[in-house]
């Protein structure tokens, strides 16, 4: 697979899947001149279409209306891809890819990732509840993720800039995470799955609504998978069990509960992990199976949704968060010890918003936002305490946004938003969107936006006893603007199409420095970013219930000083997705397959181009309520690694090869 | 810098493209959606027999202030159940008629034209005569459906919730049998809630 260069795979990918799919349009573009592809769909289907969206604007809304590109992914295809994370959803979600370094999942956006980064620019949502944590800024999208995968009723993955709504932390991408609750979890759900290295998960289910506006849904999950035998060739010496390790063991569990009363919902959700660690970072002893990290985050929200009148409503969310990390890592410094590194984060999120048309052809959405930080502590010690320190801050904003339907076809949208931190000080972040809906067909979309990333209490206060690293202490947030242009476009009543081109550029990012004076690593306002790309997109339906999406994404994302590419950012994407009814109603084929260029490592090596291919059978109903699913991942066991971040030996760590996946759900 | 070229090409040109393939009406997605479920309806219900004797249409008839538009234009005139389909536009709901004998003519013949109806959807805008419009093709083998909650109550037999994101439907299996008609399990199995009054509980039924 390797031997190919990657020009000519993508090539082979755009004749081989994006040409027939366009011929295919463009043919049958004639007779259907007013593409009305709700007709044409299966009623199942019709049941599943959101009347709206919610993420980009912060309130529901039309995807077409939505000043962003905007995917959504549904329970459904969760189900019938075999998607076992968010972070395989994510995957297949057009200009995004993944990294996993073999304890956690890594996002990567539009060309950018930084390696030993914990996914800081992206902002996810769960139900709308903020769950970046306060330390450092992340939501590992792997086992971590705080709610089970088969809880999630559907992912609304916005790109592009959102502070000037969202606040630090949106500077990528938005997503929002909707969870299941009793109106289309109804019943008891029992399911379990085994696969392969030894894994084993088991949740059930329980939702019941009580009347139009009391449901209740709880749930519970424990999984554990022992990880396969993993063999690294940076430790293949005989002093290291060449190079052959097997505590790649993972293990959480999942309580989950959601209730709706009235005007009210709540949210409450706990998931500790805890990941053995088989690559040896940090210079830890290779193969001991007492390094290792914990994991576990809570949240209990509280959201309230009125509508006073058609045209005023009120939003208020509150809720407690709750993440722990502790990681335990073994040395071998004239006898062996174990160091501990520690996290406690505990804060309040709250919000108020407003949505009101005051006038008419004007949609105003205000608010106001204030994050509470209780606890942001870190520590680290063995023998000796290297760190302990303490804090606890409070951070706010306020933000507006306009929605003006100038025109019948053109609507203006316009926003801002002011933050607050104690430790910088403020930032204003605005965006501007001019929407044309040509047609029901047809919009095009000219998108600019400007967003930040506060520093967090990791890059600011972590250091290691000055031993390796030292705290920065003051730092400034960073800084992206984005332009973008989306043209959306029905081709007929099957196939709808998307091309969206962008230009962002970053300022003051943050990366670790190795200070010359005194050799230690430290945060600092380094590197700005240029990146142009482009990605199309098809998404098709069809009336058999089959259905899919296609997308290619081209991106060069370069340092602005040195004009080199960026490390960890392939420049082709291509996913092709594909679930086809084998058997009407009853047997579904979801074939997945996802290409990644080649990209460059901390050392300016390559890890090669990839292709991997996923097959997931379902089975519904096989009596009333029963479902099976089989599924291979990687089906032709291709290898391929992702770039390590600097505190592994390797530089590029391996991923699994063919791998199984037996699940078996029922409901009644 | 190629790049952006290429891609404002590209973009260009697509909208080029666009811009000959002609003009619609910007809908509501909502509408939209309701408007493709009357479809499905009429294709997943079976009708007594009577009710599909007469001439060789099939009438979907809309009252009240609905914001369809021309959403129903590409299934005008198209064949159902061997069938032409018919899409009636009857405005607001009509109560008052002239007192004289040409106003009750009027009126029978207005209350006739509903009952014709095979599926009937009343907007919420109608909420006030909710009893008087069903109450007036009651045993005429119609099926009504609503965008409120309390639109079973009425005896109407299919209704939207209002307020969901997408879309979420209950249906009145009693009112659907008393009016002789047959919702395939194929709808049935979407509902969030089928509704039979002949067993104590709600029945609720789940995707």
């Amino acid at each position: 697979m390797h031997t190919i260069k990657s020009a000519g795979k993508i090539a082979i990918f755009i004749v081989a899947i994006l040409l027939p799919l366009g011929t295919l349009c463009f043919a049958e573009q004639s007779e259907a001149n007013a593409p009305q592809d709700l007709f044409a769909m299966p009623i199942e289907d019709l049941a599943e279409q959101p009347y709206t969206v919610y993420g980009a604007s912060r309130y529901e809304q039309k995807t077409s209306e939505a000043p962003a590109f905007v995917t959504i992914i549904t329970a459904d295809e969760i189900r019938k891809y075999g998607y076992k994370t968010l972070a395989d959803v994510l995957e297949s979600v057009p200009e995004f890819f993944i990294t996993y370094d073999r304890n956690y999942s890594y996002i990567g956006v539009r060309g950018f990732r930084r390696p030993g980064d914990y996914d800081t620019r992206i902002l996810i949502l769960i139900n709308g509840h903020r769950v970046n944590d306060n330390i450092y800024d992340s939501v590992s999208t792997g086992t971590t993720f705080p709610v089970d995968i088969d809880l999630i009723e559907k992912v609304e993955v916005i790109r592009g800039p959102g502070s000037s709504l969202y606040g630090s932390n949106a500077f990528l991408a938005v997503v929002n995470v909707i969870t299941k609750d009793a109106k289309t979890l109804n019943g008891v759900e029992v399911s379990g799955e085994v696969a392969s290295f030894d894994t084993m998960k088991e949740r059930i289910s329980y939702g019941k609504n009580f009347d139009e506006s009391h449901n209740l849904l709880v749930s519970a999950t424990s999984y554990k998978s022992d990880g396969p035998t993993l063999h690294f060739k940076e430790f293949d010496t005989p002093a290291t069990h060449n190079g052959n390790v097997s505590n790649d063991d993972d293990k959480f569990y999942n309580l989950f509960c959601t209730a709706t009363a009235g005007d009210f919902t709540f949210l409450a959700t706990y998931l500790p992990r805890e990941k053995g660690v088989p690559t040896a970072p940090y210079g830890t002893v290779f193969g001991d199976s007492r390094t290792r990290t914990n994991d576990d985050m809570a949240i209990v929200g509280l959201e309230y949704k009125h509508d006073f009148t058609d045209d005023f409503a009120l939003r208020g969310r509150v809720s407690y968060h709750h993440y722990n990390y502790d990681g335990a890592f073994v040395y071998d410094d004239s006898g062996l010890y174990v160091n501990k590194d520690n996290a406690r984060g505990r804060w309040w999120e709250s919000e108020l918003q407003f949505i009101a048309k005051p006038i008419e052809n004007h949609k105003l959405t205000w608010g106001i936002e204030d994050r509470y930080n209780t606890t942001q502590d870190q520590k680290n010690w063995d023998s000796a305490v290297y760190l302990d320190d303490h804090r606890h801050s409070n951070d706010w904003g306020v933000y507006i946004q306009d929605e003006w339907k100038i025109f019948d076809k053109w609507t203006f949208v316009g926003g801002v938003r002011h933050d607050e931190y104690e430790t910088f000080g403020g930032t204003t972040n605005p965006r501007l969107a001019l929407i044309y809906q040509h047609s029901d067909a047809t919009t095009l979309k000219l998108l600019y936006g400007q967003a930040f990333r506060a520093p967090n209490v990791y890059e600011l206060y972590y250091n290691d006893g000055d031993s390796t690293m030292k705290a920065a202490d003051s730092l400034n947030p960073e800084t992206i603007q984005t332009y973008e242009a989306v043209l959306e476009q029905k081709l007929n009543k099957n196939l709808g199409a998307t091309v969206s081109a962008f230009h962002y550029e970053m300022k003051d990012v943050l990366d670790q420095y190795l200070d010359p004076s005194d050799n230690l690593l430290v945060f600092r306002n380094l590197k700005e970013v240029k990146a142009n790309g482009i990605t199309g997109a098809l998404t098709g339906r069809w009336e058999n219930g089959a259905k899919g999406r296609a997308s290619y994404t081209f991106v060069e994302a370069r340092d602005g000083e040195t004009d080199a590419i960026l490390v960890d950012s392939p420049k082709h994407l291509a996913k092709f997705n594909v679930i086809y009814p084998v058997i009407q109603n009853n047997l579904f084929a979801g074939l997945e397959v996802l290409y990644t260029s080649r990209a460059k490592t901390l050392t300016d090596n390559y890890a090669n181009d990839f292709w991997i291919t996923n097959l997931t059978l379902t089975y519904e109903n096989i009596v009333k309520g029963l479902e099976l699913s089989a599924s291979v991942y990687n089906l032709f066991d291709v290898h391929y690694g992702y770039p390590g971040g600097a505190e592994h030996r390797q530089d590029i760590i391996e991923q699994d090869g063919t791998s199984f996946r037996i699940k078996l759900t029922y409901r009644f | 810098m190629k790049i952006i070229v290429y891609s404002l090409m590209l973009l260009l040109l697509m909208f080029a493209v666009v811009v000959c393939i002609g003009d619609e009406q910007v809908q509501n997605r909502e509408q939209q959606i309701k408007a493709a479920f009357l479809y499905n309806f009429v294709m997943f219900t079976e009708w007594p027999a009577d009710k599909l004797a007469e001439p060789n249409t099939i009438t979907i008839g809309l009252l009240g202030e609905h914001p369809f538009g021309n959403t129903f234009d590409p299934i005008k005139n198209k064949t159902v159940k061997n069938k032409q389909l018919n899409i009636k536009n009857f405005g607001m709901f009509r109560k008052s008629f002239p007192q004289d004998n040409a106003g009750k003519l009027e009126f029978a013949n207005y209350i006739e034209q509903l009952r014709k109806c095979h599926v009937l959807f009343i907007c919420d805008s109608e909420h006030e005569n909710y009893k008087a419009i069903i109450d007036a093709v009651k045993g005429y083998g119609v099926l009504t459906v609503g965008e409120t909650e309390d639109f079973l109550g009425f005896g109407g037999i299919i209704t939207f919730i209002p307020g969901t994101e997408k879309p979420v439907f209950d249906i009145n299996l009693d009112a659907c049998e008393h009016e002789g008609l047959k919702i395939s399990s194929k709808v049935l199995r979407l509902a969030r809630k089928v509704i039979d009054y002949d067993t104590p509980d709600a029945v609720n039924k789940n995707k």
